[in-house]
């Protein structure tokens, strides 16, 4: 028979004096490591505030290897009280940091009531961060193997730029961005090991940022770009050759840019799963996606002409070409009750999407009862041959009846497809 | 994993492990439920034997521990109502039952069970009172007064009226 116990295979023993030190708890059985990943989950502050519990937990935070800054737990008047500076205070956290290797960094300067905005915004708060600072902090992180950076720069009240030193970290796995700006166009940049990447609402400056950038990461899995703090981009290029997840928000319904012939280019080849939320379609263009198994399309209002629409969407939906489940929202604007004016307008049978002879799945997200609606519920219906499935989901309670008992008249190209409506 | 199944040594037919709990208690449980801990996995690869006593790890914890491993095993579960069993499984717990909890995930090396156990443990700890950690994780203070007020002068900075502060 064989024994297990906590003694035989505990892991996370400190010190000797400290595993003494426990014996006063009840709680010795639970290993310092086990402490120090539950204060793992607790911002930076609270860990060190743990400190005053009894000597045993004096430094137990020192070991903890996630750093968790946000300068709204540092208020103001805090500050004044101790003559203390948020610099001070992470500065002191870094170096008596005990851990060879640093998961997380995490620094979220962000303000959360004005009067902390009207601080912040006053000289004496340049000890706060800067850019001379922000680089000791990463290079501190980078020496300590940092596995995942999230930085979250509240831009309009803090203009610091990113260090160049951040796009070096060899150990780097997973790095967000905040409302940062300094993404170098130019430059080294190697992130060998980064698998995940989330912009959000970050400032590129130019054209060349993201995809120089991008060039730096051989081995990236997943990019997240949530939103742009740009409006004169002229082409935003998505490219990678590793990537298999991909998602783009543009959060104002695709009005970002001043230059009304922007381009979203995407070039992708081993994209897996792809969402693309509030993007227009006249103003994508995708490279043939042939791995794609799973998308998910939110489209935009549309102002431009039916015809042109028309177009644009099929040449987006033949870009998927192999993708199996579908999921559409957002079809039409259900605000609007002007229906004749803005059709689905079937394409010619030549130019029928290629998509529709690999689709299984087909959700429909936001049905708007229009005519446009209908008729492209219909030719999915029709025309999709190995369809399984089709949801619809939110329509008016008024109109479901209605809605439910027109749809399942609708021919059917595929015998095994079934209808739901949520 | 159908394909490293038939391959595998171990499981040619359906096997099941025996686990008895410090005070006794005797589970008998599917070996690819067994194997979700690291630590059982190394026993049974490393012995034939199929029962294995924990000698730290009550009956009641065990028996929790033992629901989440099985239901983790059951391939016809989807992963959504995998993770909706798991914020089930720590919500409404005592701090108490979830301290023990952690600990036998731990021992067992329960990776995935012991992340979202010490997260809850977290969530919980955060906004408490000092008085109430020290209680609930049964902390003796053993500063002096004046050691403990040179704490409070110095990293003055970590508590304000939201964490940790004192009665």
């Amino acid at each position: 028979m064989e024994k297990i116990s906590q003694t035989s295979i505990k892991r996370h023993k400190i010190s000797d004096e400290e595993q003494n030190m426990s014996s006063i708890d009840r709680f010795s059985g639970l290993p310092d490591g086990v402490i120090c990943h539950i204060l793992s989950f607790l911002p930076t502050k609270f860990s060190v505030a743990t400190g005053i519990l009894s000597r045993r937990w004096r430094f137990l935070w020192t070991h903890v290897p996630y750093l968790h800054f946000e300068t709204k737990d540092f208020k103001c008047e805090k500050h004044h009280d101790t003559e203390k500076s948020f610099s001070d205070i992470v500065n002191r956290v870094m170096l008596l940091l005990k851990v060879q290797i640093i998961n997380t960094f995490r620094l979220y300067c962000m303000y959360d009531d004005d009067e902390f905005k009207k601080w912040i915004t006053t000289a004496e708060s340049r000890s706060f961060c800067s850019e001379y600072q922000l680089e000791t902090w990463i290079n501190a992180a980078k020496s300590r193997s940092v596995q995942n950076i999230d930085i979250y720069f509240d831009c309009e009240i803090i203009e610091i730029n990113l260090s160049r030193c951040l796009f070096t970290c060899k150990t780097l796995v997973d790095l967000k961005l905040s409302f940062c700006i300094g993404i170098p166009s130019n430059g080294a940049i190697f992130l060998p090991s980064l698998k995940k990447l989330h912009l959000y609402l970050v400032e590129y400056k130019v054209d060349e940022a993201l995809p120089h950038l991008l060039s730096g990461c051989p081995v990236l899995d997943e990019l997240i770009i949530d939103g742009i703090m740009d409006r004169n981009l002229g082409c935003f290029n998505i490219s990678s050759p590793t990537i298999k997840r991909l998602s783009v928000y543009f959060s104002f319904g695709g009005s970002e840019f001043d230059n009304p012939d922007y381009r979203v280019k995407i070039n992708a080849p081993e994209l897996r799963y792809f969402q693309v939320h509030d993007c227009s379609y006249q103003h994508i263009s995708l490279s043939p996606l042939s791995s794609l198994i799973e998308a998910d399309i939110r489209l935009n209002d549309f102002e431009e002409e039916d015809y042109y629409y028309t177009c644009c969407l099929l040449k987006f939906l033949d870009s998927l070409c192999n993708v199996k489940c579908l999921k559409l929202s957002g079809v039409c604007n259900m605000d609007k009750v002007d229906v004749d004016e803005k059709n689905w307008m079937e394409p010619k049978e030549e130019r029928r999407a290629c998509l529709l002879y690999s689709l299984k799945t087909v959700t429909i997200d936001g049905f708007g009862c229009t005519k446009q609606d209908f008729n492209m519920v219909r030719f999915i219906l029709r025309n999709a041959q190995v369809l399984k499935r089709m949801e619809i989901h939110r329509i008016g309670v008024e109109e479901k009846i209605d809605v439910v008992q027109k749809i399942s008249l609708f021919h059917r190209g595929s015998r095994e497809c079934e209808l739901a409506f949520c | 994993m159908v394909t490293t199944d038939e391959k595998g040594p171990l499981t040619a037919k359906k096997k099941s492990v025996i686990i008895r709990s410090c005070d006794g208690d005797e589970f008998l449980v599917s070996e690819s439920a067994a194997v979700l801990s690291t630590s059982l996995k190394k026993i049974l690869e490393e012995k034939e034997d199929r029962l294995i006593h924990l000698s730290d790890i009550d009956n009641k914890t065990l028996a929790m521990v033992i629901a989440y491993l099985s239901t983790h095993a059951d391939d016809g579960l989807s992963d959504d109502l995998k993770r909706s069993f798991d914020q089930e499984f720590v919500s409404g717990k005592e701090f108490d039952v979830l301290k023990y909890l952690v600990l036998a995930t731990d021992t067992l090396q329960v990776t995935c069970l012991c992340y979202t156990v010490a997260k809850k443990m977290a969530d919980i700890m955060k906004n408490k009172l000092v008085e109430w950690v020290r209680r609930e994780f049964d902390i003796q203070n053993d500063y002096t007064p004046e050691a403990e007020a040179e704490i409070r002068r110095l990293d003055a900075w970590a508590w304000d009226d939201r964490q940790l502060e004192d009665d």
